[in-house]
């Protein structure tokens, strides 16, 4: 299910959230987790009932496993040495079985086409679809079993809890990817099992703002970026700046609007979710930008796979290596195709020169740092998002070429008529864009919010004018008469 | 009123009752109108139908098929879009006949018109148009090229939310009510590809006609 869907928003929402509190009134806390959990599955399952079992088997794989890693199962109690797998093997069977899972599902086809094209072999594809929010849920189980191995976790724990900390639904399909400790211990606290009005207040300003942001700004930069990403070919000078600065603000507020959902629907739920953008394009360098975009996944990458690797620990040679291998595994990660893994040894280059410049000690303009730091990530979004590398550097060999500047393609037809949106609405875009980047994001305004008329107004607007976007995708067009 | 205009509670209940008033006027109004005719028979403006069977085919089966008694019916894709329901029910000698065709349908989707149709009604007949290109397509799915609108073949109406929230329909509503809606208004012409050339219908097979597309063939 998604949240920028009037079945979220209208019916899910309301029932799971006031059945839950219901449930709560009346003491019956376990058959409100259950409720919850139930509602989870459901919103999981509600676009395809096949991806429901993939979730299942990792929650109780990783469920067992956590058990065994438990207090009990430590290096020095009674199981150790009488035949029971030490913890450490444990944790790498752990390790193992979420990325091969993740690995199967994500990365099969890709394998495999790759074996076909370098071999010359003609081995059937075996198309599998790709769960929804694997990355994420897989993510979040690696993280439980170290902080199991490490007892950052302690003490029993049962199926029930563990089921709603993999399969909370706000954070289910694209996170924030959230620790144990940073979630799990607000269901306990007995205050948050009753209806609490500020954070509905709040919670329902970070919903509309992010809808808005979804459905409104990032919908509609979708239009111009489609539109240069599909022929990269066709485009000159000034169309390529435009279709990369389209994704790249596409790309910020998709994101970034869906977080706020996600954190808005948690807080109707009483549960703070830990913040995973900070204003990115603020950002003065790659490090920097990495502290502020997606910052939940910069913090397990830096938790489970940097420091793990040795850290700084090591030596210089090993620091720079370590950091190009997090951010090369992170490229992987985010998707099956060779130009994720280009993005993210982008990245990690980016980062080695960012340590190596800091060594120096010199010093750059901010405004210098700030243009650098933005036109690289721009770049390298270019290389995200295209279909293949020789487009991507199509995109980009257009961006350097001035002599291919012409107006022409920046006529109102493609800058306003492709997406069909009144001129004044692009203004508002920009002046959207600028709110969120330069001045406060959406969670900062949130946490300052007192209730007032005028900020009632903003999250009605936003929900009404969101709404009717949304209630433009519902297409009742004409026939194209294509196949008989 | 002093009292409120700080207060959590009511400002959360403002934004909630915006926003849902809204979505309320403009699902309320789709219902009421109706412009498919999936809850009933337009009764306060004439009826007139859309031309995108796989919408308009689920008000036909909702609100024609009983009431009017229809106890034949026509299915098939675009070709057998031809068939003058009143002909067929004269040729066949059987009792009043209705269109349920989908140009570019899968037999999964002519399928699922005849089931839905034999649960609602009372057909005893059935002309089933079977087009050459029956083996070629998925006949288990529908037409992966066009999106099949499922929520308005269920029993449920809670899943109609897309139709009920839908801009289209609103200014479809609109324009019936403005009686500017360029609709069909016959049903019995919905979907016919020559409604001008209807009067020539008798003499399509006639041997003069026969004659000339053999000369046009020899000429080829």
């Amino acid at each position: 299910m998604l949240f920028n869907s009037f079945f979220y928003l209208l019916i899910f929402l309301p029932v799971t959230i006031g059945f839950y509190f219901w449930l709560n009134s009346k003491r019956l806390i376990i058959i409100a987790n259950i409720w919850l959990v139930g509602a989870s599955l459901f919103f999981y399952a509600f676009m395809k009932i096949a991806f429901l079992p993939v979730i299942l088997v990792s929650i109780l794989v990783n469920y067992v496993l956590g058990i065994l890693l438990s207090e009990k199962t430590a290096p020095c109690t009674s199981y150790s040495g009488k035949g029971w797998p030490s913890p450490k093997t444990i944790l790498k069977l752990g390790i193992l079985f979420n990325v091969g899972l993740l690995g199967y599902f994500k990365y099969a086809d890709f394998f495999v086409a790759n074996v076909n094209s370098i071999f010359g072999s003609m081995i059937p594809l075996p198309e599998i679809l790709l769960p929804l929010g694997i990355s994420f849920f897989t993510f979040q189980q690696i993280a439980y079993l170290v902080d199991r191995y490490y007892k950052r976790i302690r003490g029993k724990y049962d199926f029930l809890s563990y089921c709603l900390f993999v399969c909370f639904f706000p954070r289910l399909i694209a996170g924030p990817i959230v620790r144990h400790g940073e979630m799990m211990p607000q269901f306990l606290i007995l205050r948050n099992r009753f209806l609490n009005w500020r954070n509905v207040y709040s919670g329902l300003f970070l919903l509309g703002v992010g809808l808005f942001k979804k459905v409104v700004i990032a919908e509609t930069f979708a239009v111009w970026a489609n539109k240069g990403f599909v022929d990269p070919d066709s485009l000159n000078f000034l169309s390529s700046w435009a279709t990369s600065l389209s994704y790249t603000v596409q790309l910020y507020f998709d994101f970034s609007g869906y977080t706020d959902m996600a954190i808005g629907s948690a807080l109707f739920l009483n549960i703070k979710l830990p913040q995973n953008f900070n204003a990115p394009y603020r950002s003065l360098n790659i490090q920097d930008f990495w502290r502020r975009w997606h910052m939940t996944l910069g913090h397990f990458l830096r938790d489970y796979i940097y420091i793990p690797l040795g850290g700084s620990r090591k030596g210089p040679v090993r620091v720079y290596l370590n950091l190009f291998l997090t951010f090369f595994i992170a490229g992987i990660w985010h998707g099956t195709g060779w130009t994720f893994a280009l993005w993210g040894a982008l990245h990690g280059l980016a980062l080695c020169m960012h340590r190596f410049w800091s060594g120096l000690g010199l010093r750059m303009p901010k405004f210098l740092a700030w243009a650098l730091t933005f036109l690289f990530v721009n770049a390298a979004w270019v290389v995200f998002r295209a279909e293949s590398i020789p487009k991507a550097i199509s995109i980009l060999g257009h961006m350097i070429d001035a002599r291919s500047m012409s107006w022409a393609t920046l006529s109102p037809s493609l800058m306003v008529k492709a997406s069909g949106i009144p001129v004044y609405l692009i203004g508002l875009l920009f002046i959207s864009v600028f709110q969120d980047t330069v001045f406060r994001t959406t969670q900062e305004w949130a946490s300052k919010l007192r209730p007032g008329i005028w900020w009632s107004l903003v999250a009605a607007s936003a929900f009404v004018v969101s709404f009717v976007l949304l209630m433009n995708q519902n297409r009742f067009s004409e026939f194209i008469y294509f196949q008989f | 009123m002093l009292k409120y205009r700080h207060n959590y509670k009511y400002h959360a209940v403002l934004i909630i009752l915006i926003s849902v008033l809204f979505v309320l006027f403009f699902a309320g109004f789709n219902y009421i109108v109706d412009p498919l005719q999936i809850y009933r028979k337009q009764s306060f403006v004439a009826p007139r139908f859309y031309s995108d069977q796989r919408f308009q085919n689920a008000g036909k089966i909702n609100s024609y098929l009983s009431s009017d008694k229809y106890e034949t019916l026509i299915i098939g894709h675009s070709q057998v879009d031809n068939f003058i329901p009143s002909k067929v029910q004269n040729f066949l000698n059987s009792g009043k006949a209705l269109k349920l065709t989908i140009d570019g349908s899968t037999p999964r989707e002519q399928y699922l018109m005849v089931s839905k149709a034999l649960e609602k009604g009372k057909i005893n007949t059935v002309l089933w148009g079977v087009g050459l290109n029956f083996r070629e397509s998925t006949p288990f799915r529908y037409n992966k090229n066009q999106f099949f609108p499922d929520y308005l073949y269920t029993e449920s109406n809670f899943d109609d939310h897309p139709y009920l929230l839908s801009l289209d329909i609103f200014n479809f509503s609109v324009d019936l009510l403005r009686d500017k809606s360029a609709w069909e208004t016959d049903l019995e012409m919905l979907n016919y590809w020559m409604p001008n050339q209807v009067k020539n219908y008798a003499s399509f097979s006639s041997e003069k006609k026969l004659s000339d597309l053999q000369k046009q063939l020899l000429k080829c």
